[in-house]
């Protein structure tokens, strides 16, 4: 049998759900009406590069606060990601372009930026279909390597979204900012100096999550 | 000058088919939306607007909920909805109009006075947005020829240079930014005495709305959007080609001419095809968004160089 979610994966899970939530109300609202496919697209693309970040923040935050609930949320958070850019890229390829390859074609083949956008979506997809546990449990050497391309989708799709991005780019270095720190607290020197200390100090906190 | 009302200059029959399109687009507003899903759904186009304005290739106008709910405008905001709700308190009146330059007899004068000393007419005009979005807009506007020959450019005048309004304290876009304000734009001095370029001045028979650029705007329905500069300041003629808003800011995406031109790719978005507002599905773009006319202006020019 199933086992039951723990709090933190329905939390994670309906975290997820929220910016969806927003964008369907707005849409019943009539706020996206002058150009669906146009906010659609911007929508999830902004979201799917949120999660994308958070899921990678979730590894540097279980070895900070000792907390293994982070990667439980990780996976939830990690396949949030893929789905808001496979909206993404469906709004612009489908809704958008109506799957014109007359269309498409000249498009991705003038902008390099939709090369890189649908290169990070099929490594996306990669992950998507082997972040199952019995996957990882089965193949756990490989299933470490396949999910270490997250650190190439994240350069890729930073730089998907710099050249997207219409004049000011100070979105797309905040977001380059956090990348880089998060992959600093990956190297040990880094991440054993601010770990916290003390074990025990979000136990409680951490057994909640995980029950 | 001719001084003219909008009454007089607009065929009675047209001026009250759009006073009840005003009317019924409130009614219609909230139908806008499931309009769009159906369509969407079902991949046909929405039905023309009860204006029965069209342009001259038979397209109809945008609704007004459109025209006015979704702008450009970065002095305001980076977002296509929030200039309309930021705007409102935007005072445009009085407002000051510098007019000279290499010019023989400069003007300065109030937008009032300039609507009321020079003929407005009125045109339906495509507007394609460089960001592969389009519009069908019934503007009223004084043609920019108009005014040029009252103020007399000299001869060695050769570009005309517009500068757009700068008050970081009421633009809140101007504030805190990296942008070059304020807004620059600039026409050869042929494109600008060209018959289709206007000073806009309303849409839709009524008074630009602050959100779209009153009291007074460029319209240039050849060119990307970007080039019909809102807010209106200064208008200089000058000796030299001006350096606009956006060639200051990436001069490789935007080109001082920006003639719509299905042929010239821009690294971001489509200017192969274009969506047209309130419509589904996309369409292709005409070279010179469909204004053949204006291809002398070019001839012998190399348009994928002088983008």
């Amino acid at each position: 049998m199933r086992k039951k979610p723990s709090n933190i994966q329905i939390l994670s899970f309906f975290a997820s759900l929220i910016p969806a939530i927003w964008f369907i109300i707005n849409f019943t609202q009539g706020v996206y009406s002058s150009y669906p496919t146009l906010f659609l697209t911007q929508f999830s693309g902004k979201w799917a590069i949120i999660f994308l970040l958070a899921s990678l923040a979730c590894t540097p935050m279980y070895s900070i606060f000792h907390m293994n609930s982070f990667l439980q949320a990780r996976k939830t958070i990690g396949l949030a990601a893929f789905y808001y850019a496979a909206v993404h890229a469906g709004t612009f390829i489908i809704l958008d372009y109506q799957f014109n390859l007359r269309w498409l074609i000249p498009e991705f083949q003038t902008k390099p930026y939709l090369l890189l956008g649908l290169t990070a979506l099929l490594l996306l997809l990669c992950l998507a279909l082997t972040s199952g546990k019995g996957f990882q449990r089965k193949f756990s050497k490989l299933w470490i390597k396949i999910h270490r391309f997250v650190y190439l989708i994240g350069l890729l799709v930073l730089l998907h979204s710099y050249f997207a991005i219409k004049g000011e780019k100070t979105t797309a270095f905040v977001n380059l900012a956090i990348y880089l720190i998060l992959m600093l607290l990956r190297i040990p020197a880094i991440r054993d100096k601010i770990s916290l200390k003390d074990r025990k100090t979000f136990q409680n906190l951490n057994h909640w999550l995980n029950s | 000058m001719p001084d003219k009302k909008i009454e007089e200059i607009t065929p009675e029959k047209l001026y009250q088919s759009r006073r009840t399109f005003i009317k019924s687009a409130l009614t219609y507003s909230s139908a806008a939306f499931l309009a769009a899903c159906k369509a969407s759904a079902t991949g046909t186009t929405v039905q023309p607007t009860p204006s029965g304005i069209t342009d001259e290739f038979g397209d109809p106008a945008t609704t007004g909920e459109d025209i006015f709910g979704f702008t450009n405008y970065y002095e305001f905001s980076s977002d296509k909805s929030e200039p309309t709700k930021l705007a409102q308190d935007f005072q445009t009146s009085p407002w000051t109009i510098q007019i000279g330059g290499l010019v023989k007899n400069p003007l300065e004068l109030t937008a009032e006075d300039l609507k009321s000393q020079f003929p407005q007419v009125e045109r339906v005009y495509r507007m394609r947005c460089v960001e592969g979005w389009s519009m069908v807009i019934p503007w009223l506007g004084i043609p920019l020829k108009e005014v040029l020959d009252a103020v007399k450019p000299t001869s060695t005048a050769q570009y005309v240079r517009f500068e757009g309004v700068f008050d970081p304290e009421l633009l809140p876009g101007q504030k805190y930014s990296t942008y070059p304000w304020p807004y620059i734009e600039g026409l050869r001095l042929d494109e600008a005495m060209h018959d289709l370029t206007l000073l806009g001045t309303g849409i839709y028979g009524k008074d630009l709305t602050p959100q779209n650029g009153a009291p007074l705007r460029l319209v240039v329905p050849w060119k990307y959007g970007f080039k019909s500069i809102k807010a209106i300041k200064k208008i200089e003629l000058v000796k030299e080609m001006p350096t606009s808003f956006w060639m200051a800011l990436a001069p490789h995406e935007y080109g001082f001419y920006a003639n719509v031109n299905p042929n010239v790719p821009h690294p971001r978005w489509s200017q192969a095809t274009e969506r047209r507002i309130g419509e589904s599905g996309r369409q292709d773009t005409l070279l010179f968004n469909g204004y053949d006319e204006v291809a002398e202006l070019y001839s012998g020019m190399d348009l994928s160089v002088n983008f």
